[in-house]
């Protein structure tokens, strides 16, 4: 085994569940084309997936999709967020400004209190009242 | 020992590490056995967030996957990360994290029969979801349970998060008769981190412990083989904002 790149990108919580959903939607049809033989997967890989999917299902991930984030993202560009800020507030969906202070360093001192409203705004409109389902799991 | 992971995670031998780029001097090297109360609010800058980091990310590798003659009836592709995933799934890579599980495979060699066995050895670039959350980032996750020393929070999928009392918020204590830490906010009020109640943390420092099997006989007892978890992480809950996701 050798390391090539220990960091070659990131992955938001959403990417990573929509993955994991993909390989046991492909993997259900490998049992559907080759009989049940091929139901053997390795059993730490069963695991991980499970604890992932239980992990990641009560996050706000699993209100997400591609396109909402994409609405999202380009509305942050224009506030000078660095590319993690970004995805943490990806994950996390900030409800108000105290949770979105813990995500954004510094933050009174980067927006005015009428930007960070604007961003609040924002996500609130791109994912509605599924923020509050997701964050009461 | 309740530091011990209820699931125990391999620990993978990295012959061919690379060691990651120079790192900036703030960042505390694993091992060093840090209780130092935490810093004031404005100490908490920026340099803190290393900017190519995140919660999950893709990490490529090869590696040499040898297929057995009883694979040969299932396409290459299939069986190559059947193996792949074997190996790694679920296991924590020295330095690197926690690898969840295959993200694609990128180039294969041609399969080479060596002598003595019919089985076909291939050589396979390939990216590895990992979970390897960086320094400053939040994460949500559930109160495992709390002790005098401090608070032990789970992910579904991690255990070993801990929370030490000198992180907690300012005015916080440890309630014997319950169990539980409470927090004693300025008005007075008492907030209770309850027992699989859902609490935003901080990541502050990981750890890892290489726990590649060592020589019985140079070894000083056999009972601290394997105590310690591969890779750990230390967390805080001192900011507002931080704590049982509830309160905010």
């Amino acid at each position: 085994m050798k390391i090539l790149e220990p960091r070659e990108a990131m992955l938001s919580n959403h990417e990573v569940l929509a993955h994991v959903q993909d390989v046991k939607r492909r993997y259900r049809e490998e049992i559907n084309e080759q009989g049940p033989a091929a139901a053997m997967k390795p059993g730490n890989l069963e695991t991980v997936m499970k604890e992932l999917l239980d992990y990641l299902s009560s996050t706000v991930a699993s209100t997400q999709s591609p396109a909402s984030i994409s609405v999202l993202v380009e509305a942050l560009v224009k506030h000078q967020f660095e590319k993690i800020e970004v995805l943490m507030i990806l994950n996390h969906l900030p409800k108000n400004e105290t949770e979105l202070d813990v995500l954004v360093e510094e933050l009174e001192s980067r927006l005015s209190d009428e930007e960070i409203s604007q961003v609040l705004d924002t996500i609130r409109s791109t994912f509605g009242s599924r923020i509050s389902d997701g964050a009461a799991e | 020992m309740s530091l011990t992971s209820k699931r125990r995670v391999d620990a993978f031998e990295v012959n061919n590490f690379r060691p990651p780029k120079p790192r900036p001097a703030r960042e505390i090297t694993p091992h060093q056995p840090t209780r130092r109360p935490p810093p004031p609010p404005s100490q908490c800058e920026p340099q803190t967030l290393h900017r190519h980091r995140q919660m999950f990310i893709l990490t490529r590798l090869t590696d040499l996957v040898t297929i057995q003659p009883s694979s040969f009836t299932i396409p290459t592709r299939q069986a190559l990360e059947d193996q792949l995933n074997a190996r790694y799934a679920n296991k924590v890579i020295h330095k690197i994290g926690l690898a969840i599980c295959l993200y694609d495979i990128l180039k294969s060699s041609d399969g080479l029969i060596g002598p003595g066995s019919g089985a076909v050895n291939v050589n396979v670039e390939f990216r590895l979801i990992v979970f390897r959350p960086f320094k400053g980032e939040v994460i949500t996750g559930r109160i495992s349970n709390s002790t005098p020393h401090g608070i032990h929070v789970r992910l579904d999928f991690f255990d070993e998060i801990f929370i030490p009392k000198d992180y907690l918020f300012e005015g916080s204590h440890f309630d014997h008769s319950e169990q539980v830490w409470v927090w004693r906010t300025e008005d007075g009020d008492e907030l209770f981190f309850d027992k699989n109640e859902l609490v935003r943390f901080r990541v502050e420092e990981e750890e890892f412990t290489d726990n590649t099997p060592v020589d019985p006989a140079l070894r000083d007892s056999l009972a601290d083989a394997d105590m310690t978890p591969p890779y750990k992480l230390i967390a805080s809950c001192y900011q507002s904002g931080l704590g049982v996701v509830a309160w905010w």
